[in-house]
């Protein structure tokens, strides 16, 4: 309590705007109304009233959006009604249709502003997707070229350079490789665990700098596709040739077989992700981050421990990619990215259980050991934390 | 912790909203990241770090021993099993009782207890041939369970309880060769009906304090029940009169009841919206199954009708929920306790004048 009063006797511009006291919308509204006039009195409001500062509650949230997705499906539904004659007869023009369906969900979701512009700009896009998806596997098994359209659509309808690239990419890799898994449903394993590498490790980038204030501005601009990318690495992740035991991480280090070794790399992301998190630039509002009087030993303590459940990660993927979109969702506040994390982890622990690679009693004993060590780790925390100053007021 | 971290999520998410339209430009965001810094302050991290860890490890052992149960390993016999079973439970319940442990601690301990128990049950079930994964298990299991439960007064045994008990309700109408989606629902329907009447009325008078988590996941799941077990019945059995008359008098009852509940009594705008939402689906299905196959062009006409009616209905009833919100009988904090300790976002980081 202390340390939050100084802080705020600290700053007399600070506009007080998330009390613990903002209980309902109302109070939330208001408090982000002053910070509004605070920043237009400092000259660096540019938005006219047109700009929304109304914080919609969740409650009204969920129902605009439940039933504005109801709303665009319904519509896309009566929109295949009317192209039932097209899809028997002229297969090219319903791809024609998907790429158009594309670009329009992606303009809306740039450009419109109203209550159910997101959820009608995904429907587009989504069905645009499932569109082309279903003219190159059961029409033209080859016809990979449908993604480029797609992309160039992506790069006119988006604003912002950075935004334009980032999407782009996303668009062209998630595409590209979900309409290759459904064309060559044999493709090989290695090839999965290296686009799920690529991808992971290119939404891991986009998302570790967006802790450094110098990014900030972009975070907008990148949010999407980090999402993008980060959800289709997990999904590639399911592929059950994905894993692989330490002995055969060991053989290919010791064979130089960097193919494998690629394969693997993803098991150092949790570690990398902590070692960005700990140490990062110190924020301007901080005072050098962690060193100051934080818990005795976390930032080396958890980075050990990361590391040490390096070959769980390479057992089981998901669960490592899981945990470092968790952990960069809570770093970055993006709570979409954070529910991915922890979606991904209930459900590729489920998946370990029926991975066939292994046996029974190898899975139960790496479960038991790596719940061990964090239970360990949790409660070493809780004894140093019940001596910090810092939660010394607030224990239980 | 969380409701912090979420209502700076969504501070930046507004912001986010100012940049994508050029309200604010680079300066603007550092001035905001200036005064709420976009990322957690160390506290906040090592909170997050040992919940975190605590869930997960806890969660991580119980899955490692539901495993090793279900490896039916062989070097045992059958008795050696069932007591290192019981023996493991032991030694993971007992710590609870220490004194010295904190309520946390407690609660993972008897977590992982619980699942144990089910272990145990499992195994018995294997052993005896009296299946393992039978409703009958999982309801001794619910109830077995129950003590500790009590005991544990932590929303997330009570948690794995509703999901046990909901596992039991399912798996007796799949047993029961009741194929049919309209009796399932019905059943799952009634029974978090039941389980809604004790976490809000029953417990809260000796067990666990009335948790709002709790209760909307609950109110959550037998909405959806209520809303596809009407919807089912309707397009079904259109032509059947009565007993579509009946279901959707009976849905509209126990709705209404909800929200008048959740209006007056318990104020709670989520469970409300909930039910908006139900609302506009139950019409949506109603008006299919009343003119699909009935009016000429039906299909046409009927998505044509719902295109315009879903969003101008569930727009006008959420602007009612907004003015709902502003009155005072939900300004009121009814459910979550407001914290006068330390803001965990801010606490060890003073703020640079």
């Amino acid at each position: 309590m202390t340390a939050l009063m100084s802080s705020r006797q600290a700053d007399p511009m600070h506009p007080d705007i998330v009390p613990h006291s903002a209980q309902s919308s109302r109070d939330a509204s208001r408090c982000i109304e002053r910070l509004v006039v605070r920043l237009r009195e400092e000259s660096l409001w540019h938005g006219g009233r047109e700009v929304t500062t109304a914080d919609r509650s969740m409650p009204v949230r969920f129902l605009v959006g439940g039933a504005g997705w109801l709303t665009a499906w319904l519509l896309l539904v009566l929109l295949l009604f009317f192209l039932d004659d097209v899809f028997r007869r002229q297969p090219l023009v319903v791809a024609g249709i998907g790429v158009a369906l594309c670009g329009l969900g992606v303009s809306i979701r740039r450009m419109g502003q109203g209550a159910f512009a997101h959820q009608a700009g995904m429907a587009a896009v989504l069905a645009g997707v499932g569109l082309c998806m279903w003219f190159v596997n059961d029409e033209r098994p080859h016809a990979w070229w449908v993604v480029l359209p797609l992309v160039a659509l992506c790069y006119a309808a988006a604003g912002g350079w950075l935004y334009r690239l980032v999407l782009s990419l996303a668009a062209a890799c998630t595409i590209w490789f979900a309409l290759g898994a459904m064309v060559h449903a044999s493709a090989s394993a290695s090839i999965s665990a290296l686009t799920m590498n690529v991808l992971a490790f290119a939404a891991w980038v986009m998302v570790v700098p967006t802790v450094t204030p110098a990014l900030m501005h972009w975070r907008v601009h990148t949010a999407p596709a980090v999402l993008g990318l980060a959800l289709a690495s997990s999904v590639l992740a399911w592929e059950a040739g994905v894993a692989m035991t330490p002995a055969e991480m060991w053989a290919a280090i010791q064979g130089g077989n960097v193919g494998r070794i690629v394969n693997g790399m993803h098991a150092l992301l949790p570690a990398l992700t902590w070692l960005c998190v700990a140490y990062r630039k110190a924020h301007p509002t901080s005072s050098g981050g962690w060193r100051d009087h934080g818990t005795r030993g976390l930032v080396p303590g958890a980075l050990l421990m990361l590391f040490a459940l390096v070959p769980f990660w390479l057992l089981a993927p998901g669960v490592g990619l899981s945990v470092v979109w968790a952990m960069a969702g809570f770093a970055s506040l993006q709570a979409g990215l954070l529910a991915v994390g922890v979606v991904g982890l209930v459900a590729y622990l489920a998946r370990f259980y029926y991975l066939l690679d292994f046996t029974l009693l190898v899975k139960s004993a790496s479960l038991v050991l790596v719940g061990a060590l964090l239970v360990a780790f949790a409660m070493l925390l809780r004894l140093q934390q019940s001596s910090s100053p810092i939660f010394a007021d607030e224990d239980e | 912790m969380w409701e912090h971290w979420l209502r700076r999520a969504r501070l930046w998410k507004t912001v986010d909203d100012w940049v994508q339209h050029g309200a604010i430009g680079r300066r603007g965001v550092r001035r905001i990241a200036r005064w709420y810094p976009p990322s957690p302050s160390q506290g906040a991290w090592e909170r997050f770090l040992s919940d975190a860890c605590l869930v997960l490890g806890s969660v991580l052992v119980a899955a490692g021993i539901v495993l090793w149960v279900a490896a039916n390993w062989s070097g045992f016999s059958r008795l050696a099993r069932i007591g290192l079973l019981e023996v493991l439970l032991v030694a993971v319940a007992s710590p609870a009782v220490l004194p010295r442990l904190s309520n946390r601690a407690a609660s993972a301990c008897l977590f992982v207890a619980c699942v144990i128990l089910g272990a145990l049950w499992a195994l018995i079930g294997q052993q005896y041939q009296t299946g393992a994964d039978s409703w009958q298990m999982f309801a001794v299991w619910a109830v077995t369970m129950l003590p500790w439960a009590v005991a544990a007064r932590a929303v997330s045994v009570w948690l794995l309880w509703i999901g046990i008990v909901n596992v039991a309700l399912v798996l007796f109408v799949a047993q029961r060769s009741i194929h049919d989606w309209v009796t399932s629902m019905a059943m799952l329907a009634g029974g978090n009906l039941g389980l809604l009447l004790l976490f809000e009325w029953g417990l809260p008078k000796f067990a666990l304090p009335r948790v709002p988590l709790l209760i909307r996941i609950l109110a959550g799941w037998l909405v959806f029940a209520l809303s596809v077990w009407a919807s089912v019945v309707v397009v079904r059995h259109f032509a059947l009169a009565m007993p579509v008359v009946g279901v959707l008098a009976l849905w509209a009852g126990v709705c209404t009841a909800l929200g008048l509940v959740y209006s007056f009594l318990r104020p709670d705008l989520a469970i409300l919206a909930m039910l908006g939402l139900s609302l506009v689906w139950v019409i949506a299905t109603t008006s299919v199954a009343a003119y699909w196959d009935r009016v000429q062009q039906g299909p046409l006409v009927v998505l044509a009708i719902l295109v315009v009616f879903v969003p101008t209905f569930s727009a006008l009833m959420a602007g009612g929920l907004r003015r709902l919100g502003r009155t005072r009988r939900f300004r009121c904090p009814m459910q979550e306790p407001v914290h006068d300790g330390v803001d965990e976002f801010q606490a060890g980081r003073p703020h640079a004048s």
